[in-house]
This record gives C-alpha cells, structure tokens and sequence, in this order.
C-alpha cells in the first residue's frame, strides 16, 4: 500500500539547531497520527515541513506521491485560531468559501458548486447557524471549526491540523477530538498537539518528539 | 448663504477638482481597505517617497512628472514585494531606506533644475486646483485599470491578505499576486499625489478604509463605504479651504483624521454600552 504521506532521513535545522535529525515516518491512508511533544521539539516543523511551506537539509517528504511542496491542493490544513487578525472584515461562509479557491479563480463570485461544498462542510460541523457572522466576533471553538470546515470544503484525502484544541475549553477540546475521530472514518488525519494525555485516547498512532534527537524513536504503524 | 458657499462650482478648475476628488476617492476606498487589512501602510509609505524620486527625475528631464511617477512607483513596488520575498528580516529598515532616499532624489533633481521652483510643494502637499482634462484623462485611465484589476482578482487578493499559507496550499501565486497589489498602491499613489500631494497620501488610502473597517464585516462593502467616506472627506474639504482660503489637501486630511477619532471613540462607547447591557 502507497503511503499517503512519506518522509524519509529528514534533517532540518534553523541555521545551525538541528531540530528533525534523520526522522523516518510514513502515514497510511485512514490513519490518525498525534504528533505530540514539548515546545520546541519540532512538531510544528514537522507539520510544515509535509505541507511542504519548509524545505528539508537532508531527505525527502512526499505526499500521494509527490514531493511536498507540489501537493498543497490535495491537503486539507488547519492552522491555529488564533493566528487570524480578529479585524478582518470576513463572514464565517466566506471563510469556509476561501477552501474552495484556487489559482484559476478570477472575478468576486464563487460558483453553486462552491457555495454546496461550503455549506454541507458547514452542516457536517454543525456551525451552519454562524455563516454570516463575522469570523472575528467567533469563540475560540467555533473558529477552529469554521477552519476544519474550511478545510473540509475541497473533499482533502489528507487533513493536518495544528494544535486544534489551543485556546479552547476543555468540553470543547474534547468535542474537537471526537469530531476528528468521526472524521477519520473518511479521511486521513495528522494531527500536532501538546496534551499527549488526551489525544492518546482518539489518535490510532501517536509520534513522539521530545527534542533530544537520540532518543527519537522511529515512527512505526500500531 | 449655501449660494455663495457653493457658488465656486461654477468655476471649471473647481468642477475638474470635484472630479478629480471622485477618481481618487475610488481608487484610495478600494485599494486602501486592501492596505488596511493587509497591513502594509509603510510599505504604502515607502511607495510613495519613492514616487517623488520618479518625479523629480522627469521633471529634470523635462519629461510629464506624472510619468516619471508612474515608472518610480512601479519600480518600488517591484524592489519592495522583492524585498519582502528575499529578505522579510531586514524589511522595515529597507522600507525606511528606500523611504528616505527615493525623497533625497526628488528634492535634489528638482533643485537642479533650472528655473523657478513652485512644483516642489505642489509635489508634498498637491495641487487639486491645477488639475487639467489630460491629468483627468490619465487619472480616468488609471482608476479604471485599478478597478478592473482588482475585480478579476478580488477572491484572490482576499485569500491572501487573509491567509497566505493556505494561499500557497491552494496553489495561488502568492508572489506574483503580492507584487501586483503593490503595483495597484503605486497607481493609486500618484492619484492621490496629484490630488493631496506626497505628504498626506498615506493619510487618504488609510483613513477612510479604517473608518469604513470599523462599521462593516465584508470586504466589499468596505472598499465602498472607504470610497464614499473619501469622497466626502475631498469634496468637503474642497468647500472648507475654499471659503477660508486654506490648503485643500490639508483641510481632507484634517477631516479625515477627525472622523477616524470621532468614529473609533463611537465604536469604543457602543462596545462599552453593549457590554454592560448584556451583563444584566
């Protein structure tokens, strides 16, 4: 069976702090994969290095097939809530809309099509009601699941999400992490996370990166 | 008595600087609020002393400085979206050099020119009163390819402004598009320098759309509401300096500028109101 996302001797380091040595990793299809670990042990480089926005010293990340920085049209990614200026003029929809954009989108309106995919994304989410408020004005929660929605709309086969549950209550962490598990059923999902405790209990494989590159163990399929 | 405030609209310079009011106020409503929203008024500010580079250069030349400022304007928004790209680290002290230098030119090619010097000023604080039909004409053809350029890249546009990462996910130029949004500055820069002059350029293409971010959740209506609020503030400002004999493109600014207070403290008041309504 083909990986859906392979990295193989990946080295990457900021200038000169090596922060990924040599990580060997391979995702099926219809895994959940909980990359957790401390700050500053490489989660979110390892995040950004499979959606392809870093580049490795050493190695090769390919997703479907791909090199990483070619696949970005078949990932569903969901950055943090908190990464989004709360002025921006922008309803929920038209976030959730932004999914559905490619670099052939010219002129201001989005298709039928578009606007379907957006809202059943929204139903399945069930943050239909919040459509026309200003993404802004959104709590915590309901932003970080207009974002999976979002990511949702273009039918991804990979979903890879960043710290989903940052900034967010715990009822409503927990919410996030069944949601994402009912999700898995359809799609393949890695997941970053600091609280090991929790995820362990709805991720399928669980990738643990403690910054001390030694005693990194190789990522192996439960 | 509104008779003898208006009366000046039968003068054509005054009708030529209404309409010149209009073509700015379009381009600065629209391209503003993506300034706004993007964050970018330094790099906006960068543009636009370069422009005066550009401008002192042709008129040394003997050349149309709206020409020059053009080319000057287009130029910088190239080597400003190429330092973003190449050296984002170093990019505010750039900005500030480019800011400074672009200005020294200006100031020292339009000193070298022989003859008497007026155009200097009209340069820093513009000249809306000396606006001719060819200066129309060009700010027409300008405001049209700004409009049109932002219609077939609006979703685009907004995509990046809101999230560049999932832009270049998604597969968007996000480059090419970024150095495009800052050609669209450039044009609407020397709009509003022909209209407001260099120094209160920024002034214009931030003021409005912040007012008009304020009170809207959509895009577009906020590049609207920005046009309309500019368009008030310039034709306004036109009948106030007029009647009191002051300069035109002070008077805007100074309009604009109390509006963004007066509107940012209602918008304080009704959250503060709103706030203590809901905790009964």
């Amino acid at each position: 069976m083909a990986a859906v996302v392979e990295l193989n001797g990946v080295d990457f380091s900021y200038g000169s702090r090596l922060v990924l040595g040599n990580i060997e990793l391979a995702v099926f299809e219809n895994d959940f994969l909980a990359v957790v670990g401390p700050n500053g042990s490489g989660k979110t480089t390892l995040l950004r290095l499979i959606l392809g926005f870093l580049i490795p010293d050493q190695g090769r990340v390919s997703v479907f097939g791909l090199p990483a920085d070619k696949a970005g049209t078949h990932i569903g990614y969901v950055p943090q809530h908190g990464n989004f200026d709360a002025g921006f003029p922008i309803s929920a929809l038209e976030v959730v809309l932004m999914g559905r954009l490619h670099g052939r989108a010219f002129l201001p309106r989005y298709s039928e099509g578009d606007y379907r995919s957006a809202e059943s994304a929204m139903h399945a989410l069930r943050v239909y009601d919040l459509a026309h408020r200003p993404f802004g004005a959104l709590s915590g929660g309901q932003k970080q699941r207009i974002l999976i929605a979002r990511a949702l709309a273009a039918a991804p086969k990979l979903l890879v999400l960043d710290e989903p549950t940052a900034g967010v209550d715990e009822a409503t962490e927990k919410d996030i992490w069944e949601l994402l598990a009912r999700l898995n059923e359809e799609v393949t999902i890695i997941v970053v996370s600091h609280n090991a405790a929790l995820i362990a209990q709805y991720a399928k494989e669980v990738l643990y990166l403690d910054g001390s590159l030694k005693q990194q163990p190789g990522y192996s399929l439960v | 008595m509104v008779e003898s405030i208006l009366g000046f609209l039968k003068y054509e310079f005054i009708q030529n600087a209404a309409f010149a009011g209009l073509l700015a106020s379009i381009a600065a409503g629209v391209v503003g609020s993506y300034v706004v929203i993007k964050r970018i008024t330094l790099i906006s500010g960068g543009i636009a002393h370069t422009v005066l580079g550009g401008m002192g250069i042709a008129y040394y030349l003997g050349k149309e400085p709206l020409a020059g400022a053009i080319v000057a304007a287009i130029f910088s928004a190239f080597l400003l979206g190429l330092v973003n790209l190449k050296a984002k680290q170093h990019e505010d002290t750039i900005i500030g050099a480019l800011w400074a230098v672009g200005m020294a030119l200006g100031v020292i090619f339009m000193a070298l020119t022989p003859g008497y010097n007026v155009d200097l000023m009209s340069f820093l604080f513009g000249n809306i009163l000396m606006v001719t039909h060819p200066i129309l004409r060009l700010l027409f053809y300008l405001d049209t390819a700004i409009l049109l350029v932002v219609a077939i890249f609006y979703r685009q546009f907004k995509l990046i402004c809101f999230d560049e990462e999932l832009a270049r996910l998604q597969g968007l130029h996000v480059e090419a598009l970024y150095v495009l949004l800052l050609c669209l500055i450039a044009l609407t820069v020397v709009i509003l320098i022909k209209v407001v002059g260099l120094i209160l350029v920024i002034a214009l293409l931030t003021l409005p759309a912040a007012v008009a971010g304020l009170f809207t959740h959509s895009l577009g209506r906020m590049m609207g509401l920005a046009a309309a609020l500019s368009l008030f503030f310039t034709w306004s400002g036109l009948v106030i300096s007029y009647n009191l004999n002051l300069p035109a493109g002070a008077v805007m600014v100074i309009t604009a500028g109390v509006s963004y207070l007066a509107a940012l403290s209602w918008k304080r008041l009704d959250q503060k109101s709103r706030r203590e309504e809901s905790s009964f």
